[in-house]
């Protein structure tokens, strides 16, 4: 019996110093074990489906399994602050973009410093494009504008809740036309599908999503897109002009996705897994899921990126003041 | 699409790969969903990683396999121990439950079987003949035709209180209220959260029904001493010619109404089982034979089937739409899109191989799970002999288990265990808990649908030719169900 517990005295020790070895890991061994990635979304939607194609990429990449974990709720809230707490050691990597980073930044109830993570590297943006329905009497772009500033109290628009990058393409729409925002009626739906459903339906005016988000049922004709925003065409919505083309250039509201890490990542380690991120945009399988769903590469890493995300909170803050409320 | 094409669909199915790998999702989903407190979506949530190396006909078939067999297990489960993994699983407890403890455990489980694959059956072959017509019933169903149903929904809670109508409201309203915690949809104010972080996520159905009825049942053995079901037999499988009568009919009528409402995006079968559920009850109790609550074959096999062809009928609006009706559909559809395969009218025109093969698959997973099922129903029932010493920590892990999976969150296990806790003492009230479940389900409908008619324009309701029958429905409903009220208390009366 004696012998038993000291053998698994000596198991515990082992194990222990083997953890200490792994959380003082340099960027040569890393990573040795699989990865979390930690998507703040449910399963299914736009950026759940990238962050699974990069996963699997960054897997191959990397030589270790990448799991995609799904935590969601909260605008984003529970999924960052798990991986806020989680150890800075690289193996809790979060699926970032700008719900869970510089929409965050214009919440008043997040409760930590939402700039306070190490952003590594986006690999991936993607337009959104506005809608109206089928069967409606607005033929385009310039027919939306012109009734919306007529009677702007009777133009009803899809809203998810003011945390998603879909309702300030939404809002950019309404200030780039000089239409009310305060007077617009916002409808409630809890996600872009849901908002395309009523558009095509006839029971709202106007939407905007992803662009993969329109994709099925403008392929009916009961959902007509009017735009794209950004100067862009994509593959699967073949015909719809872009912004730029219509004499819009401001409309640029892009979604992105990629991976950020607990506060404090060492720098080795940011710098080989940007590296990894950086490669997956380039492998032609990836580049094919990304098109798929409506995205395109787009790498951009460290200070860059940070930049980038502070400028982008700071335009969601002015589109923000319209609506009277932050976010 | 025509006969030749799903006569190909069917080669493609019967290929040794594919049928291997409908076969394995099916074992797969029946073993996940057969552990207490496990249900369709942990066993989605588990396995759904594993699909991402298949084709899109190949992953959409073994998640449907696993989505059925998932559905089929929690049946199992919650006959057999009380415990049921989903909603949609829980008249089967309701029902099913005391008949295991009359040693009618064999029929139960058969009877659940039987009328999931009837339904499957037929469900698929409405999705097949008569989903491209129907499809744009999903577009027809807007926020004042919602709310119209919600409305209706809500009267059957009284068909679900056994005993007091104003305590089975009373719990209506508390699980409405619990379900409105969290952030609000256009201002994100908090509700009821209290600063805490985790409420503001707001309360989920799985975890809070896995402990309402998983741990509060573990609670109660406990508190019992000896589980009464180790004791019973199985026994045959056989239902009596009365059984068969009654539960063949409460199936046809949950297959039809299953398959209608599932048309409806945001219809779960969470909610047309319990929809199911509710009027076989009051059906029974109109024709003054109800044996509801004491083992009512009617409240096994009619949810049963509504569960299934609510489940089959959902992808309608995916396949001709792109409109997924729930969580499970979402991700079908997301694994479609990856494989730049958009769901949409060419569903059934140019990508036809790929449909005519799924909708194959639909047939012959139902086949393998009947044939999985029956015979291993005997094997599943020894799990109620197992000594509770041993049961009892290992559902409780499942209890946890199941609860974690449903988001990811260590917070939803402790959401568990309290509303164990809170269910058992339920228990020891009086109060029953599924008008609780029903108001949890419904209340957040109810609110969204209300905010996005009165947005939209209030006017809409008048307008709405839908809208308007629901609520004299609704009306009719309440009428009824204080009539049968009135005739109990009088009743209770002449007794006394």
């Amino acid at each position: 019996m004696r012998s038993f517990v000291r053998v698994a005295a000596a198991v515990c020790t082992a194990a222990l110093l083997t953890s200490c070895a792994a959380a003082a890991e340099t960027a040569a061994s890393y990573p040795s074990r699989s990865i979390d990635y930690v998507v703040p979304f449910a399963a299914g939607g736009s950026t759940d489906i990238a962050a699974r194609a990069g996963a699997e990429a960054l897997s191959d990449e990397l030589g270790v399994p990448v799991n995609v974990i799904n935590k969601p709720g909260a605008d984003q809230i529970i999924g960052v602050s798990s991986v806020r707490s989680a150890e800075p050691d690289g193996y809790t990597l979060l699926a970032d973009g700008a719900g869970s980073s510089s929409i965050q930044g214009l919440l008043p109830y997040v409760p930590y410093d939402w700039a306070d993570r190490t952003f590594v590297a986006k690999f991936a943006e993607g337009p959104h494009v506005y809608v109206v329905g089928g069967e409606s009497s607005y033929r385009d772009y310039d027919d939306v504008v012109e009734t919306a500033k007529r009677d702007p109290d009777h133009f009803t628009v899809g809203w998810i809740g003011g945390s998603s990058t879909s309702d300030y393409a939404t809002l950019q729409f309404l200030a780039e036309n000089g239409i009310d925002a305060a007077r617009v009626q916002r409808v409630p739906f809890r996600s872009s599908g849901e908002v395309m459903r009523a558009v095509a339906a006839g029971d709202i005016d106007f939407g905007a999503g992803g662009a993969s988000s329109a994709f099925s049922l403008s392929k009916t004709g009961k959902l007509r897109p009017i735009a794209l925003t950004g100067d862009k065409p994509v593959t699967k919505l073949e015909g719809v002009p872009t912004a730029a083309e219509l004499g819009h250039p401001g409309l640029d509201m892009r979604y992105w996705v990629g991976v950020s890490a607990p506060p404090g990542l060492p720098g080795d380690l940011t710098t080989k897994l940007a590296d990894a991120v950086a490669a997956i945009a380039e492998d032609e399988t990836v580049v094919e899921a990304l098109d798929a769903v409506g995205l395109s590469p787009a790498v951009l890493t460290g200070e860059d990126l940070r930049a980038d995300i502070d400028r982008e909170k700071h335009r969601f803050a002015t589109l923000s003041e319209q609506i009277g409320v932050a976010g | 699409m025509g006969l030749s094409e799903l006569l190909a669909g069917f080669a493609e199915v019967f290929q040794p790969q594919v049928l291997l790998l409908a076969f394995l999702g099916c074992l797969a989903g029946t073993m996940v969903g057969v552990l207490p407190g496990l249900g369709p979506v942990s066993a989605i949530a588990i396995l759904f990683p594993l699909t991402a190396y298949l084709g899109p006909a190949a992953a959409i078939v073994v998640l449907a396999a696993i989505y059925y067999g998932a559905m089929y297990g929690g049946s199992t489960s919650a006959i057999l121990l009380k415990i049921p993994g989903e909603v949609s699983s829980l008249p089967a407890a309701l029902e099913g439950y005391p008949m295991t403890r009359r040693g009618r455990a064999g029929t139960a489980l058969a009877i659940a079987a039987g009328a999931s694959f009837v339904a499957g059956i037929v469900g698929t072959i409405g999705v097949w003949l008569i989903g491209p017509h129907l499809a744009g019933f999903a577009l027809e169903f807007g926020p004042p035709e919602m709310l119209g149903l919600v409305l209706f929904s809500l009267t059957a809670i009284a068909g679900l209180s056994s005993g007091s109508v104003v305590r089975g409201i009373g719990m209506a309203v508390a699980g409405m209220l619990l379900a409105s915690v969290g952030l609000d949809l256009t201002s994100s104010q908090q509700r009821m959260t209290f600063g805490s972080l985790e409420l503001m996520q707001g309360l989920d159905i799985v975890p809070v029904m896995i402990g309402l009825f998983g741990v509060a049942e573990v609670l109660r053995t406990l508190e019992r001493g000896t589980p009464v079901a180790q004791a019973a037999k199985v026994g045959g499988f056989l239902p009596t010619r009365d059984e068969f009568r009654r539960s063949a009919g409460a199936a046809g009528r949950g297959t039809v109404t299953g398959f209608l409402l599932g048309l409806i995006p945001g219809m779960l079968p969470s909610t047309t089982t319990f929809l199911s559920y509710a009027s076989e009850r009051r059906r029974a109790e109109r024709k003054g034979n109800s044996r509801f609550g004491q083992g009512a074959v009617e409240g096994i096999g009619g949810p049963e089937a509504a569960n299934n062809a609510t489940a089959m009928s959902g992808f309608v609006p995916l396949f001709s739409l792109g409109i997924p009706t729930g969580p499970t559909m979402a991700l079908i559809m997301a694994a479609l899109m990856v494989y730049g395969v958009v769901p949409g009218p060419t569903m059934f025109t140019s990508d036809a191989d790929i449909t005519a093969a799924v909708i194959a698959s639909f047939f012959v997973a139902n086949v393998i799970l009947l044939v999985l099922n029956l015979p291993l129903a005997g094997v599943w029932a020894k799990i109620a002999r197992v000594p509770y010493g041993v049961l009892g920590p290992v559902i409780l892990v499942c209890c946890g288990v199941g609860a974690y999976t449903a988001r990811n969150s260590v917070f939803d296990i402790v959401v568990c265990l309290v509303a164990g806790v809170a269910g058992w003492a339920m228990g020891k009230r009086g109060l029953p808990v599924a008008p609780f479940v029903m108001g949890f389900i419904l209340g957040p409908m109810l609110e969204l649908s209300l905010r996005q008619t009165v947005a939209i324009s209030p006017m809409s309701l008048v307008e709405s030719p839908i809208f308007l029958c629901f609520a004299a429905a609704a009306l009719v409903s309440v009428w009824v169900a204080y009539r049968l009220h009135r005739k109990g208390v009088e009743k209770v009366d002449a007794n006394a």
